[in-house]
């Protein structure tokens, strides 16, 4: 992401004359004349790289820099913190927000850190911001070895291509997640029928049948289609599980054979639960994976949707949980906000692996968002149905089917609509 | 045809009175063997009867519309933030007696017709729950082999490497469309047999991607006619009048045609019953000898470095080896769609299918012969001839030999890999061919799950 927003630097702050500087470059300046520092407009400040941070304090002198931030907060879950208590069997109550008054940044590049103090209108505000961003931010050093940020440039890619599209397309799309397939309590199973009923076509008048229904020719299932117990290891194997995953196989098998079917899996589902999760395996849906209108999707996934007459619709799709994790170390609450901040800068999972797991060994991080944005950033397993456009990109919150028995429909003319099952009975 | 649906209605009275069921149009339309509408509106007929003779029927009605302020003033789930331009899809399972007062509350009905009839009140999700809990099949049929729609849902290849991450050849869209419009027709002449041909080349090719085929171009080759026992309905099906869609995309299906049509005979696969399909090839191939059925399993994996495809030794044990093949030749069978280029001669890693469907007529030769070891090795070598090019050479594949002492088991045979046809030919002689072969199908896999794993975003 370094050449990236090296780039953006160049381009909006360099006309402003301010030199881009790794922060060990800003160290203690002795004599260190070399040239450059005479000059108010560019200069080297500096703290010793080791243990001092000491800052020569000089006026004028701006710098940007560009690393990761980092957000120490003394709320967050530690292992280490929770090993070395005294008093070991306290339960521990998962909170519910990992950010605290305590908490502060600091920047990291590939030299060292330096802490950072926000100066307030500079668009970092400590809050909001969660642990792992990558960002260029512009300021200049203070007395006391921290470094006061003016202005901020993040990582973001540039806005999506106009889709020359034709409205009104001819597909239609669906998008479901959370399906919580096999949840106990008896209203589930009836609306989980009527939305399969609505998606094969089933269900309708012939003429909704023919005018609405015939287009929906794609639904999505962003994760969470399985419902389970818990998430521990042991109980992975469980009974249960086998049981809903031969239920969801053939819904999927009988869907499949009406429309294309794409599948992620998410936190519940019988999937590595680490990210980015695999696709969900073959053996998994046996009867459905053997259909060529059946597709498993891996989590997130970036996809480019053809449309009749050469159109490519690119979506970012992913169920959600890198939403919520964000949302748990900010003081966001709205999760189309969180994701629309996601967007703004380029990455995918910015809090993993520091509170979402992580899988282990990969040497490219898949999360940065390349080229451009998509056209629309749809996110799962959320509260409720929402929608924003920013940047020419959509932005949709698929809610929770479990929770809200509500899908949403992407409709010709490329808006959203929420399609909400009820029943009138007790 | 009015015998047919008085009898229709009988069976609903039936289950409706003597049973105490719950009837479902999903469930009355498998059960009866018709389409989903068509039942819809038996259950509506049979309603309006009962009401008339004074019996007392309850039904669900399954509503379906537009709003733009929450249906349904009971529910107070409608967050305060709906300043009522939002509008929703709402579909709504209501009794009858509440359809009136609700159809006020949404802004457009796109559909009313009636979910289930029952001769008890439904009120609680409890009864309801005990229907729908359990899917509807009845024969292997499911409700949606009585709908309306059908798409192109081949089975795939098995050697399909699913890198789904990327669909930059997006599947074509217009199939669905257009299996929509040909399905509602009512077409008597299906309704004699049951839906055929699915063959989607361009599709397939798109999935691996390796034609840069222009997405959504002329969508599917030919439509899949889910047409289910339409006898019946014929005349109940010209009330319906449905609503033809005009556009239908050429049929082109790609440029590989030839190869087409003679695949076109041996999977005549419809919409459903991929089992009945299944069963159709088995069928032929029962009828001939053995050897014959080894050879049509045979020619659908043809390819030169194809070894184990052909069938076992016939010498031994032929049963259990060839019900194993069977089993694991029966998920790959309908593979084939062909996917020409998928070249012939390089080996992709599951590359087992892939293979052009060209005429070929297969000669079985089998070769006995003790080798170093003391192994008595029998050798099958099918030889197939294929129409255009009439070469013995690309087409021949060996068989790996199986030994006669070690059994160990039909599954490494089988699955060995076909790479190394020509050094098995040296290696004949010890047991050492499966153990590498396995090793290196182990090694495969992984890297193909590596390769899998690491195509996450683009």
């Amino acid at each position: 992401m370094r050449p990236r927003l090296e780039e953006r630097v160049k381009e909006e702050w360099v006309p402003e004359k301010v030199c881009l500087k790794k922060i060990a470059d800003l160290c203690e300046a002795n004599k260190t004349v070399d040239g450059k520092l005479g000059s108010p407009v560019k200069g080297q400040k500096g703290k010793r790289s080791s243990h001092e941070q000491r800052v020569a304090f000089h006026e004028d002198i701006i710098v940007a820099i560009i690393g990761t931030v980092f957000k120490q907060q003394p709320e967050k879950p530690s292992i280490l913190l929770e090993l070395s208590e005294d008093n070991p069997m306290v339960p521990v109550v998962p909170k519910q927000k990992y950010i605290s008054d305590k908490d502060y940044i600091l920047m990291e590049d590939e030299t060292t850190r330096v802490r950072l103090v926000a100066l307030p209108g500079c668009g970092l505000v400590v809050d909001e911001i969660v642990n792992g961003l990558v960002c260029a931010v512009k300021g200049k050093p203070t007395i006391d070895g921290k470094f006061e940020v003016a202005d901020v440039i993040w990582a973001t890619p540039k806005p999506a291509p106009e889709l020359k599209l034709k409205l009104p397309m001819e597909i239609e799309m669906i998008f479901v997640s959370g399906l919580m397939l096999g949840e106990p309590g008896s209203e589930e199973s009836v609306f989980v029928d009527l939305l399969f009923q609505y998606l094969e076509g089933l269900a309708g008048s012939l003429k909704e049948q023919s005018c609405e229904i015939a287009h929906q020719t794609r639904v999505f299932f962003l994760g969470n289609s399985l419902w389970r117990r818990s998430n521990l290891l042991a109980e992975s194997f469980s009974d249960d599980l086998i049981k809903n995953a031969k239920t969801l196989d053939s819904l999927l098998d009988d869907l499949s054979k009406t429309m294309e079917v794409f599948i992620m899996p998410g936190k519940n589902d019988p999937c590595e639960t680490m990210m980015p999760q695999p696709a969900i395996h073959k053996c998994i849906m046996p009867k459905s994976s053997r259909r060529k209108s059946f597709h498993s999707l891996t989590n997130p996934t970036r996809l480019s949707m053809g449309f009749p007459a050469g159109q490519k619709l690119d979506m970012i799709l992913n169920s959600g949980e890198n939403v919520v994790d964000a949302l748990r170390n900010s003081s966001l609450t709205c999760p189309l906000e969180m994701s629309r901040r996601i967007l703004q800068w380029g990455h995918l999972c910015p809090t993993s692996p520091d509170t979402l797991p992580l899988y282990p060994g990969c040497s490219e991080d898949f999360f940065i968002i390349n080229g451009t944005l998509p056209h629309i950033f749809a996110v799962g397993n959320q509260s409720k149905f929402d929608v924003i456009e920013w940047n020419l990109t959509k932005i949709v919150s698929v809610p929770e089917f479990s929770k809200t028995y509500s899908a949403v429909v992407l409709t010709k003319d490329l808006e959203f609509i929420e399609l909400n099952f009820r029943a009138m009975l007790k | 045809m009015i015998k047919t649906d008085d009898l229709y209605l009988d069976n609903l009275k039936e289950f409706v009175y003597d049973d105490k069921k719950v009837v479902t149009y999903k469930f009355l339309s498998v059960y009866l063997g018709v389409h989903v509408n068509l039942a819809k509106q038996m259950l509506y007929t049979f309603r309006e009867r009962e009401k008339k003779a004074g019996k007392k029927i309850y039904s669900l009605l399954y509503v379906s519309g537009l709003t733009s302020k929450g249906v349904g003033s009971q529910d107070s789930d409608d967050s305060p933030g709906d300043d009522g331009l939002i509008e929703k899809h709402i579909i709504l399972l209501c009794k009858d007696s509440d359809f009136d007062a609700i159809k006020d509350k949404f802004s457009k009905l796109l559909s009313v017709h009636v979910y289930c009839v029952s001769s008890f009140p439904i009120e609680d999700y409890a009864s309801l729950q005990s229907i729908v809990k359990k899917p509807v099949e009845i024969n292997e049929q499911t409700p949606s082999d009585f709908g309306p729609f059908t798409c192109n849902n081949d089975l795939k290849p098995n050697n399909a490497k699913v890198t789904v991450t990327t669909a930059s050849d997006p599947p074509p869209p217009k199939v669905k469309e257009e299996a929509r419009t040909e399905s509602k027709e009512p077409e008597p002449e299906a309704s004699k047999k049951p839906p055929v041909k699915v063959q989607n080349q361009s599709k397939s090719k798109n999935f691996f991607g390796t034609q840069s085929q222009a997405h959504g171009s002329s969508g599917s080759k030919s439509v899949t006619k889910k047409t289910p026992n339409q006898s019946s309905i014929q005349s109940s099906m010209s009330k319906m009048k449905p609503s033809v869609k005009t556009e239908k995309t050429p049929v082109t299906g790609g440029s590989k045609n030839g190869n087409t049509t003679s695949a076109g005979k041996k999977h005549q696969q419809g919409g459903k019953s991929q089992q009945k399909s299944r069963k159709r090839i088995r069928l032929n191939s029962d009828s001939d000898s053995d050897n014959a059925e080894s050879n049509k399993i045979a020619s659908v994996f043809t390819s030169s470095e194809d070894e184990d495809a052909a069938s076992d030794d016939s010498q031994e044990s032929p049963q259990s080896k060839r019900k194993s093949r069977i089993v694991s030749s029966d998920s790959e069978e309908e593979i084939v769609e062909e996917d020409i280029t998928s070249p012939q001669d390089t080996v992709t890693e599951e590359s087992k299918v892939n293979v052009p469907r060209k005429k070929r007529v297969m000669k079985t030769i089998d070769k006995t012969y003790t080798d170093d070891e003391g192994f008595l090795v029998t050798k099958k070598e099918t030889v197939v001839v294929t129409d255009p090019e009439d070469s013995n050479t690309e087409m021949e594949c060996d068989v790996k030999p199986e030994e006669n002492k070690p059994k160990n088991g039909t599954s490494p045979d089988v699955v060995k890999s076909m790479e190394h046809v020509h050094t098995s030919k040296e290696q004949k002689s010890n047991g050492v061919p499966a153990k590498k072969a396995t090793g290196l199908f182990n090694g495969k896999t992984t890297a193909s799950m590596f390769s899998i794993s690491t195509s996450f975003i683009d």
